[in-house]
């Protein structure tokens, strides 16, 4: 999966994070990481987490 | 005095008593509906070097593994897994992070998902040491790692892996007593 098809499957406005008890939307810098991050998992774990 | 935990009705509990007591409720944090991650701020302090974290009663959006970072750090997380399957059949490939952003901290599905981790020394100033276990559809992990830089940290974050997203139950930190 490439980040642009994971961005198409997630946009930034979609997705919510929440720290404590607030909930919000990712910044653009935290939302560039998480994809990358999200990417390379599902990239390296091709068949789920195991 | 009695030996913890047998106390008798009506019993004055000392100091003595209760420093005695191994494990203390450090904070309790609900989890929201949906949330691709939850931060934990304000958790890790002087007040103890070790902590077990756990979130129970809620689920994931699909069957993945449950990360878990040490907040304001990405890099310097090396751990590896040890697993099988529920047929006996043993996991052999992808349990090995060398260098990553996260460690692995619990896992779970739409049916059940929980965290069981131990974050050694995360507020000293010195490597920080972690074990965890987790259970899936099919199999169970656990696993053991380290984050090197020797740095304190006060706050922690959980999320679930490929984008996988946290619904329901409570977080809890607990410290245990120095």
């Amino acid at each position: 999966m490439t980040i642009d098809e994971f961005k198409i499957q997630n946009p930034i406005d979609q997705v919510i994070i929440q720290v404590n008890n607030t909930e919000r939307n990712m910044t653009p810098e935290e939302y560039e990481e998480w994809c990358i991050e999200c990417v390379e998992y599902i990239n390296t774990h091709p068949n789920g987490p195991l | 005095m009695a030996t913890p935990p047998d106390f008798s009705p009506g019993q004055v509990l000392t100091a003595a008593h209760m420093d005695a007591v191994g494990l203390w409720l450090v904070k309790t944090q609900a989890v929201g509906s949906g949330v691709a991650s939850v931060t934990v701020t304000g958790a890790f302090s002087a007040d103890y070097d070790n902590y077990r974290i756990t979130w129970s009663g809620g689920t994931l959006s699909s069957n993945q593994v449950m990360l878990f970072q040490l907040s304001g750090s990405t890099v310097n997380y090396y751990t590896s897994w040890a697993g099988a399957f529920y047929t006996g059949a043993a996991i052999t490939t992808g349990l090995g992070f060398n260098n990553t952003s996260s460690w692995g901290a619990g896992g779970g599905d739409a049916t059940t998902a929980a965290v069981n981790i131990d974050v050694l020394g995360p507020y000293l100033t010195k490597a920080t040491n972690m074990r965890f276990s987790g259970d899936f559809v099919d199999a169970t992990i656990s696993g053991a790692g380290r984050h090197t830089p020797a740095s304190s940290f006060t706050g922690f974050v959980l999320f679930g892996a490929g984008g996988a997203t946290m619904t329901g139950g409570t977080i809890r930190v607990y410290g245990y007593r120095n």
